[in-house]
């Protein structure tokens, strides 16, 4: 087993990490941006090296300074967590190179993930089902209008080098298609250094269900189930569930038999995620590999008892999968919500500041994976997302009310987010229905933001506390309590934000 | 004691009678009692006419935040100037919310605009923003181009309302 494993990544995904590293009795080493000089997973690592400016690209992206950390560190194997170079083959090859154990699949792996057309290749020829596509096209050839009278309408303009949305388009009229086909190729090379763009048939209403798969170095697979992450905005998830609603035993047999089919055909080690789109019909087609831990794996960790890491880090480590298929049983239901800092009351856009305040939810059955803490910075250099809340209990309406309870008593002063959004989220008629599809939220729009529904009882107190509370004194200032920095000090706020803070 | 809290520029006139730990707020039409728990320099407990509400705040000189429920209100003790003339429907000016990087402009000078029209995307944290008019105009000022970085207050875009 590894001695010391060093977390190239930040936020709530390195503290996942490193908790899972310190049950294993692994030491750990943190890789920090100077924006996260006093960020949590900084904290908590045993050893921490700071790898350059706050840009990802300079910092959290450079794989020469990563490995250089790793060499200087003595760490003999490398976790990439999610997004940064998790699923670059290059750092793969790099970490190879330099005789550090990458966490995850091999390289060649890697790149045959990478390449949705790829991909989607080799999982039909394994003998996965996947939507009638055209997988080479350019804006303005032939082919692009060829493909109209071929698939039918709508169809989805996606890129080879694709994900979390970009380069993708959807194309309702014919006269839309060239557009589209150069906007996506636009956003693509913008985005991954590769304009390639593939035409695939688009499934209105569509659910998007996901199989947790496990793999070993010595040709042993498992699945641990589905989740089910149909709400989503802007090809972005925000909740995630398992095991599905609309799954059954047949269905799930059908499901996770395509899953490990494709892990098969692209010979997968470690934990992976094969995604796939359910349409109303109740048929699926593959969407894409995802060779890496994901954000919602916690849902699948709840149900399962499994721990996703612990075992990422065992397979790396060489040891044989010690988990049967028959011995994964699911066991109740898991939801996940996403916060972000951002306003939902202002087209959700990203927010910055000081988390000046934070109280986490806790209870039977919660769970919060976070790097939270009053004093952290939220800076506009990363990802938006704070923290996640996982609510599980024997059954799914059981689960949905728990984190309802759960997210009001999650308590943050900070930037603006999205809190209140996911308790209407929870609300809704159509979740609690298991009503869901991945255009939902997008086609509601505008009418799912409701008002705040707490600012009357939160301008009582404010006035209690001006009347009757505690005196703002330096000296009380100075005795800041373990819950949170009270004296927030007007220098803190950034011009032209404070305005906005709710 | 009457106290005028100003919440994303509304004004909300509240009231605190008594002295003491108990009091009683009125709300508008609600005469409230608030019986503290436990009062702590950034946190606390209350009993809002019984029933029990936990709470975050932080205080400075002219303001008060308080998180309750999963939600965050800041409420500022007097009114502030908007930075924003704020037209008959809208804003005519488009400022940068964040800093961020210009990827492109569609807004162009002398152009007519309907509200929810697209001026320009503005990426930051990650994500793509497309920032749309408020009002219905005509496009006055453009004051950026692909690949600015701009920060937070920018004036972006203003737009002439329709007369």
């Amino acid at each position: 087993m590894f001695k010391k494993v060093l977390i190239a990544n930040r936020g709530e995904i390195a503290v996942r990490v490193i908790h899972a590293c310190r049950e294993m009795g692994i030491s750990t080493v943190a890789v920090y941006s100077e924006a996260d000089r006093d960020a949590l997973h900084v904290q908590m690592a045993d050893a921490s090296v700071v790898i350059g400016p706050p840009p990802a690209r300079e910092s959290y992206l450079a794989i020469d300074k990563i490995i250089s950390a790793a060499h200087d560190t003595k760490a003999d194997a490398i976790h990439p967590g999610y997004g940064f170079l998790s699923e670059n083959s290059a750092f793969a090859r790099a970490c190879a190179d330099a005789g550090v154990t990458f966490i995850g699949p091999s390289a060649e792996t890697l790149e045959a993930s990478g390449d949705k057309v790829r991909a989607r290749k080799i999982a039909a020829k394994g003998g996965a089902p996947v939507l009638p596509a055209i997988e080479s096209v350019s804006s303005g050839s032939r082919e692009a209008q060829q493909a109209v009278k071929t698939l039918g309408l709508p169809l989805l303009v996606k890129a080879a080098a694709g994900g979390g949305g970009k380069g993708m388009r959807v194309v309702r009229e014919a006269d839309e298609l060239a557009a589209a086909l150069a906007a996506a190729e636009r956003e693509a090379t913008a985005a991954f250094g590769d304009g390639r763009v593939f035409l695939e048939r688009l499934v209105d209403r569509p659910r998007h269900v996901e199989v947790q798969i496990l793999a070993d170095r010595h040709g042993h697979r498992i699945h641990l189930g589905e989740r089910e992450c149909s709400l989503q905005r802007r090809h972005q998830k925000i909740v995630e569930e398992a095991p599905s609603a609309v799954v059954d035993e047949a269905l799930r047999r059908q499901i996770t038999d395509a899953a490990l089919v494709v892990a098969r055909a692209v010979d997968y080690s470690n934990a992976g995620t094969v995604e796939f789109l359910l349409a109303p019909d109740r048929t699926f087609y593959f969407l894409e590999i995802n060779p890496r831990l994901q954000v919602e794996h916690p849902v699948t960790e709840m149900v399962t008892g499994i721990d996703l890491v612990q075992q990422q880090i065992r397979i790396a480590a060489g040891e044989r999968l010690s988990i049967r298929q028959e011995d994964v049983v699911l066991r109740g239901h898991a939801i996940e919500c996403r916060l972000y800092a951002e306003d939902p009351a202002n087209r959700f856009l990203p927010q910055a500041g000081e988390i000046v305040a934070v109280s986490l939810p806790s209870g039977p059955g919660i769970r919060v994976d976070s790097a939270l803490w009053a004093g952290a910075q939220v800076t506009i250099d990363y990802d938006p997302m704070l923290a996640k809340v996982i609510a599980h209990a024997a059954d799914r309406d059981s689960a949905r009310r728990r984190m309802i309870a759960a997210l009001e008593d999650f308590l943050i002063i900070g930037p603006p987010n999205n809190l209140p959004f996911l308790r209407d989220l929870m609300e809704l008629d159509e979740f609690r229905d298991a009503a869901i599809d991945t255009q939902l939220i997008d086609r509601r729009g505008g009418d799912l933001i409701v008002e705040p529904r707490h600012r009357e009882l939160a301008a009582q107190i404010a006035a209690y506390l001006l009347a009757a509370g505690p005196r703002p004194t330096a000296a009380a200032g100075a005795a800041t309590s373990a819950v949170a920095s009270p004296w927030e000090t007007l220098g803190a706020w950034r011009p032209g934000m404070g305005g906005r803070s709710s | 004691m009457k106290l005028r809290l100003f919440h994303r520029g509304e004004a909300i006139e509240v009231e605190v009678d008594g002295t003491g730990d108990v009091r009683a707020v009125h709300l508008g039409e609600t005469r409230t009692e608030i019986v503290p728990v436990t009062l702590s320099a950034a946190s606390g407990t209350v009993r809002v006419d019984g029933r029990p509400a936990h709470f975050l705040y932080a205080r400075s000189a002219n303001r008060v935040r308080v998180a309750v429920g999963g939600e965050c209100f800041t409420f500022d003790l007097s009114e502030i100037k908007s930075k924003r003339t704020v037209g008959a429907h809208g804003n005519p000016e488009t400022r940068a919310p964040m800093p961020g990087k210009v990827l492109e402009v569609s807004a162009e000078a002398g152009r007519e605009v309907s509200p929810g029209d697209p001026l320009l995307i503005l990426e930051a944290m990650k994500m793509e923003n497309v920032l749309v008019a408020e009002i219905a105009g005509t496009v006055k000022e453009v004051h950026v181009k692909a690949g600015d970085m701009v920060e937070p207050g920018k004036l972006l875009v203003l737009v002439t309302p329709k007369q």
